[in-house]
């Protein structure tokens, strides 16, 4: 008998042998059984799923002598000649390439006569998404009124390209990818059926690189046996996909993460020595910093990993070590370097620097450089502490402005102590809060009143939504260097777009008083009087405003607090 | 339905001579044409006295008028069925034929125009129609009624089906009732030897990427805001082990983060969410949604996940990662 590859001698008899995809499965032996056949089927899902295998089953359950049943006999003629593809009344179409409008006409004349030696005619459409548009209203024709005993099926990977009218008229069943377990227990199945001795773990290897599609694993294996002459271990399994050994890949993982650059490069020498690809290296090591990135989030028990119980172990605690943002930095180089290496000649100078790149982020490891950062860190921290301290910055966007505003605030605070106090506290940078807190801050709650309307002026040149913000508000209290500015209660809106406009109005006030100071925004405690009558005394709260200007004057009924203070 | 009365409630000698069904859904045009076949053409007569047409066909009219007018062989009736998607839809420079041929028309023959599309009323040939016959739009059920033609079809074949599966099948294919139908149909021989049908089979059978689009997206988002990287990778994983593409998962968590920032800042000005919905004329089932969730994040924080996810886009179409490598990053980066 001539040669026949493994995934062709082990493509699926009947019902039984079809890997994964419990729930069509049931659905069409159910449709066999109780006869609801419908006219037209389509199968979606990633290659390598089962779909054109579970047509030829499904055509041979349907023209079987002894069907329409939900387990073709195999033996009788009509299931052998569509095993051998040479019923006349199973029609296999390739439809890329025959896509064309013609080729449907064609069909459609056909379709019309009686199935000949079945009971059913069977038409599989196989990459039914690349017909053309015309092929496709052709077909509509017939899939709408389609003549007794006629099925058909239409097999696709990208059921999306596929146009809705034809969805609608179809049957559709999705298949999804296979798991590791299914796959590996049908390639432990072919393995003992073919009498060849393994290793569990190879199997496994073999099935994780055929990311989820059978027909892959299958001839991955058939590949497999002759390159290890029928005896597969995981060694040359690993040798023969230029795969390297998870715990090689663990090694070097760790020594990037103790920033152990020599040992790395090391290792990198006895991979290349040894005569693996640096690509196939990298990529290899982009899946592990992945893995390990995701069972940091996500955790050992996730249903997304399919590997051993030990290997989650042992990935866990590697992934322990390092943290999530490292690990990202990580495969960004990585994935860098797969990039470059498609450019390169000199593959093992692209490792090379990348491995010193993980290494270390700065590159520079002298210690000059050490202390810069050292120094650098150190400021970082001073910062937040003193921005917990003044609990100002809420958004994380107005942070830089207001770090840049805190600067300029600082000098102009220095210089002013300078000239009134010969340096005295100049140089401790937390001393900062205490030089404000003192007496050079000496503007009153009248002062700020008095100024007001010029700095809703000074507001209003830089920003006239800043100043419609602000109109509503009012200066009520000075404390120490923090002005406090009331909103009424129902002016919440205000408020929130003064408060995100705060380093604008505060360079309003400095510069308009002449001393920089902190802001507060402060919602007024509620107003009786005004939820009873809302409408009168808010035509009472213009007169009053233009009384207020007109004689510059205060506004004290509406806030109880300030009497109390 | 209750027009259809007027052609199912009524014995065979008070049938008019013409109807006219049209409508947008092609399902219950089938369903009508099956009906009238069933309740009047019976097996004896069909051979010799009913007849169907298509306008694909050659010379369209002129064989319907020979038809029309041929007398019934051996019984009181002939029967016509016309299917038409070009005549009675817009002006037509043959429309005078039909007119014609409606104005003579002969008592012994019944004639059902089933016209897909929408039927306009000022047309001559309509209103000739409406002068013997009737002319009857097919809308499908919507709400309420939509619900219960989806039980009643479960219940036709003998099963019971709990409410959430109803919903969920509404939400899946709206009225679509010939997808719903193939669905319902799909479900039930999956489930054959079970009464009830409950959301689990439903889940478990339907056709995917809608469910996956529709339904777990929003989980994933769902995750996403609430914080929950872990969780969004699994699900993500999920999808893509189901067989949903990379890429339309990541538009679609596009197009949702975009909602969710839109509602929040529309709930910033003091919209409801009905408002909300009008203003960005989406359906309020979605914005309902996000409105209640958009408290977990300030729109900065909204922009900025946004922003990873238009990046992790450029990633993958300039090929610095495939597709799911992105879209992880873009879940678990800061």
């Amino acid at each position: 008998m001539t040669f026949l590859s493994l995934y062709r001698k082990y493509r699926p008899r009947n019902f039984e042998d079809l890997v994964g995809q419990e729930h069509v499965v049931r659905t069409l032996k159910n449709a066999l059984r109780n006869k609801r056949i419908a006219h037209a089927y389509l199968f979606a899902g990633p290659r390598g799923t089962g779909k054109t295998s579970t047509a030829k089953v499904f055509a041979r359950a349907l023209n079987c002598v002894h069907g329409p049943t939900a387990e073709p006999c195999g033996e009788c003629d009509t299931c052998k000649k569509i095993q051998s593809g040479q019923s006349i009344d199973v029609i296999e179409i390739d439809a890329a390439s025959n896509r064309g409008i013609d080729e449907i006409r064609v069909l459609r004349e056909k379709v019309k006569f009686y199935p000949s030696e079945g009971s059913y005619k069977v038409y599989i459409i196989d990459e039914v998404h690349m017909l053309t548009k015309g092929a496709f209203n052709a077909l509509l024709k017939t899939l709408e009124e389609p003549p007794e005993n006629v099925v058909f099926i239409l097999a696709t990977t990208e059921p999306h390209k596929v146009i809705d009218t034809i969805l609608s008229r179809c049957q559709r069943f999705d298949f999804s990818l296979l798991s590791l377990n299914d796959i590996r227990a049908r390639l432990e199945y072919i393995c003992q059926e073919e009498g060849i001795t393994y290793e569990g773990e190879a199997l496994q290897i073999i099935a994780r690189s055929s990311k989820g599609g059978l027909r892959d694993a299958i001839s991955l294996l058939d590949q497999a046996i002759s390159y290890t002459n029928a005896n597969l271990t995981v060694a040359d399994i690993q040798q023969m996909l230029g795969k390297v050994d998870e715990e090689v890949l663990n090694q070097f993982f760790n020594h990037i993460i103790n920033r152990n650059s020599a040992e790395a490069l090391e290792l990198v020498n006895q991979l290349i020595n040894r005569g693996y690809g640096v690509s196939i290296f990298v990529s290899d090591l982009i899946e592990h910093a992945r893995q390990l990135l995701l069972i940091k989030e996500c955790g050992i028990s996730s249903p997304i990993f399919d590997f051993t119980e030990e290997t989650l172990h042992r990935l866990e605690q590697v992934s322990q070590s390092v943290d999530s943002s490292r690990l990202i930095r990580i495969i960004e180089i990585l994935t860098g370097m797969e990039r470059d290496l498609s450019y390169t000649d000199q593959p093992r100078l692209v490792i090379e620097i990348g491995v010193v790149k993980m290494v270390s982020p700065e590159v520079d490891s002298t210690l000059e450089g050490l202390r810069t950062r050292v120094a650098e860190l150190e400021n970082r921290l001073k910062g937040m502490e003193g921005r917990k301290e003044d609990k100002v910055n809420r958004a994380s966007k107005s942070e830089i402005n207001d770090e840049l505003d805190k600067k300029t605030d600082r000098k102009i605070r220095t210089e002013q102590v300078e000239k009134d106090k010969r340096g005295t506290k100049i140089s401790e940078p937390v001393s900062e809060l205490a030089a404000t807190k003192d007496d050079t801050f000496t503007i009153t709650l009248d002062q700020v009143r008095k100024a007001w309307p010029a700095i809703l002026k000074e507001v209003k040149e830089n920003n006239i939504s800043v100043q419609a913000y602000l109109l509503e508000g009012q200066p009520l209290k000075v404390d120490d260097d923090t002005i406090y500015i009331h909103f009424p209660e129902d002016k919440g809106f205000h408020k929130k777009g003064a408060e995100r406009e705060e380093t604008l109005i505060k360079k309003a006030i400095s510069r308009v008083l002449g001393q920089p100071c902190r802001l507060k925004f402060e919602i007024a405690g509620p107003k009786k009087e005004v939820v009873k009558k809302k409408e009168e005394i808010k035509a009472e709260d213009n007169l009053v405003d233009r009384v207020v200007k007109l004689f510059d004057g205060e506004l004290i009924k509406v806030n109880y607090n300030v009497l109390k203070d | 339905m209750n027009n259809l009365e007027k052609i199912f409630n009524v014995t065979e000698d008070k049938l008019k001579p013409v109807y006219l069904i049209y409508g947008e859904d092609s399902y219950l045009l089938h369903d009508c044409k099956k009906k009238f076949i069933e309740r009047y053409i019976s097996d004896e007569i069909r051979d010799f006295n009913y007849t169907f047409l298509d306008d694909e066909v050659e010379d369209f009219l002129a064989t319907l008028k020979n038809q029309v007018n041929t007398p019934p062989f051996m019984a009181d009736k002939r029967y016509i069925i016309a299917r038409t998607s070009r005549y009675f839809t817009e002006k037509n420079e043959r429309n005078s034929l039909l007119v014609k041929l409606l104005q003579n028309f002969p008592e012994t023959t019944v004639l059902l125009i089933i016209v897909e599309g929408k039927v306009d009323q000022r047309l001559k040939v309509v209103e000739e129609v409406k002068k013997i016959g009737e002319v009857i739009n097919l809308k499908p059920p919507k709400y309420k009624e939509l619900d219960k033609w989806i039980v009643n079809q479960f219940k036709i074949r003998g099963k019971i089906v709990d409410a959430g599966s109803v919903k969920l099948l509404e939400q899946m294919f709206n009225n679509e009732l010939e997808l719903l139908n193939s669905e319902i149909e799909k479900i039930i021989t999956y489930k054959y030897d079970e009464k009830r049908i409950t959301l689990r089979d439903v889940k478990e059978i339907i056709s995917k990427d809608k469910l996956i689009e529709d339904n777990i997206i929003f989980s994933l988002t769902d995750a996403l805001i609430s914080k929950q990287k872990g969780r969004a990778v699994n699900i993500l994983n999920e999808m893509i082990q189901q067989g949903a593409l990379p890429l339309r998962i990541l538009g679609t968590i596009i197009w949702q983060l975009r909602l969710f920032l839109s509602v929040k800042v529309l709930k910033r000005e003091g919209k409801d969410p009905v408002a909300i919905a009008k203003t960005l004329k989406s359906h309020q089932y979605p914005v309902k949604k996000c409105y209640h969730l958009s408290n977990n994040f300030t729109e900065e924080e909204m922009e900025l996940m946004l922003e990873r996810f238009l990046q992790a886009n450029l990633h993958i179409v300039t090929g610095k990662y495939d597709a799911r490598m992105a879209l992880e990053l873009a879940i678990l980066e800061d």
